[in-house]
């Protein structure tokens, strides 16, 4: 399973395969099939920013953002590009919502996880992955959570300023000045702490 | 996965512009100065593009069901609800109904609509401010003047009162001064009407006093006897009062007794009084006098040989 890149350079996940209008238009009239596909081509992605994000149980979380989805389809008109970002602001308000549930419900389990806990082709490659994983958490978690979100969205939802500041409620001057700041501040770890890898 | 190398200790060396960052998100070639950062994108992107999760066991029957409503599937009925919430069962107090209508309706309204709805308000406002007369002056002459030339109703304004004398001042000032004669007639007049006023409230004030004084007590004197038992035996006329003495009411009395019903038995002559310069006679004398009086009456034959001494403690 591999990602694509549009025309303008964006990540898009894995294609849907028939025509988007179609499989949205059946999703939205109730056929599993393609509410299947919308998940397997989605949900990876929604799973990675999740963890990215330092969700606790990113795959639980994952299918909650979808049961989301499929239940308001019927609210969304659109092509594929502004069904992606639907779909990942109603990701990023599960997020929150997990977020101020462990305020309320301390839960000691909260970090990031290897994208794929199960078993690698080698010992190896599971303990680069985990080291990865690792160091990008480490990142991630000592920029602000604005600028954490708005570079996340950006990098793995691969969202658009407009996008983002949808999803975040932000104006786009925000979210470029957030953008940069967060390039800065991760630039600035990195030539002071010379980050091992 | 990236190298050791892909993370560069060097500083920035020129600020970033838009397009360098808008290229670096897009995974374009990045700019020298973010390129120490490639190896964190890198990372983050295969630490965050895993394999397809396993959905929840909900999820996994909605996917192989799908949304069929044959089965009565809940997220069936969730679906068909993406119009909107269904209504609360306990409702809602009716503040907040109120309050929720008053907004739906606004929030379907046009912004012009909206323009109009609050320039409608606020003009009803003044309007009834100014009918009450309750506006700060300047504001109630404009609506005053506003809505007597467009409506055949007239405000109070209080500025036209001051208007003529705005005016005046005005002229004054424009035409060499003003001028002190003028202003001492017009002070000489304001006075002389003013007294005028008050003598006239004076003489209303007493004519009403005297309208509503008595009427002449023989009058009275004659109605309120016509009311007794022996209202077919009263006099029929009070002849004129006279102001006068002590004998000549004597008289009068006795005139008027003998136009009565009971003209058989009034006294022919009454004894003249003491002078008016006499003391009080005392008791004795009066005495006597009635004694004497008694003998000219028809009783004379019983009159009491003498009279009783008075009594203590009475006059």
């Amino acid at each position: 399973m591999g990602t694509v890149v549009n025309g303008r350079g964006r990540r898009v996940g894995e294609p849907v395969g028939a025509p988007f209008d179609d499989v949205l238009a059946a999703a939205q009239a109730g056929a599993g099939w393609a509410a299947e596909r919308i998940w397997a081509s989605l949900a990876p992605t929604v799973a990675g920013y999740l963890r990215s994000q330092g969700a606790a149980e990113p795959d639980d979380l994952t299918s909650e953002v979808f049961l989301s989805v499929f239940r308001s389809l019927g609210l969304f008109s659109g092509g594929e590009e502004q069904f992606r970002s639907w779909v990942f602001t109603i990701a990023h308000r599960r997020l929150v919502d997990a977020r101020r549930a462990a305020v309320r419900r301390p839960q000691p389990a909260w970090g990031m996880e290897p994208a794929d806990s199960r078993p690698g082709p080698s010992a190896e490659h599971d303990a680069l992955q985990r080291m990865s994983a690792e160091r990008v958490r480490d990142l991630c978690d000592r920029l602000v959570p604005d600028q954490r979100d708005v570079l996340l969205l950006r990098l793995v939802g691969g969202l658009t300023v407009q996008d983002v500041a949808a999803a975040l409620g932000k104006t786009e001057g925000a979210v470029k000045a957030l953008q940069r700041r967060a390039l800065i501040a991760l630039r600035k770890i990195v030539d002071r702490e010379g980050v091992p890898l | 996965m990236s190298g050791s190398g892909d993370y560069s200790s060097e500083m920035f060396r020129n600020p970033l512009d838009d397009a360098a960052i808008e290229a670096f998100f897009t995974g374009q070639p990045a700019d020298a100065e973010l390129a120490p950062l490639a190896g964190f994108v890198k990372d983050l992107r295969s630490v965050a593009n895993g394999p397809v999760p396993v959905p929840s066991m909900q999820l996994s029957k909605m996917l192989a069901e799908g949304f069929s409503t044959a089965n009565g599937d809940l997220l069936v009925t969730a679906a068909s609800n993406v119009t909107g919430p269904a209504p609360q069962a306990a409702g809602l107090p009716k503040w907040r109904k109120k309050k929720m209508i008053i907004t739906e309706l606004l929030a379907g309204l046009s912004v012009a609509a909206k323009a109009g709805f609050g320039i409608t308000a606020a003009a009803a406002a003044v309007t009834a401010g100014g009918a009450a007369g309750v506006l700060p002056g300047p504001a109630q002459h404009g609506v005053a003047v506003t809505v007597e030339a467009v409506t055949p109703f007239s405000f109070p304004d209080k500025a036209n009162a001051k208007a003529d004398f705005g005016g005046r001042v005005s002229t004054d000032a424009t035409d060499g001064g003003v001028d002190g004669g003028t202003v001492s007639a017009e002070a000489k007049l304001n006075a002389e009407a003013k007294l005028n006023a008050e003598a006239q409230l004076n003489a209303e004030a007493q004519l009403n006093a005297e309208l509503n004084r008595p009427a002449d007590p023989g009058q009275n004197g004659l109605d309120q006897a016509n009311t007794t038992p022996a209202a077919g035996h009263a006099p029929t006329a009070v002849p004129s009062g006279q102001r006068a003495t002590v004998g000549s009411q004597s008289t009068a009395g006795l005139t008027t007794a003998a136009s009565t019903p009971a003209a058989a038995h009034v006294p022919t002559a009454v004894p003249a009084g003491p002078p008016a310069s006499t003391p009080p006679a005392g008791a004795g004398t009066q005495s006597t006098a009635g004694l004497s009086t008694a003998v000219d009456t028809p009783a004379a034959d019983r009159p009491p040989a003498a009279v009783p001494p008075a009594r203590p403690g009475r006059r």
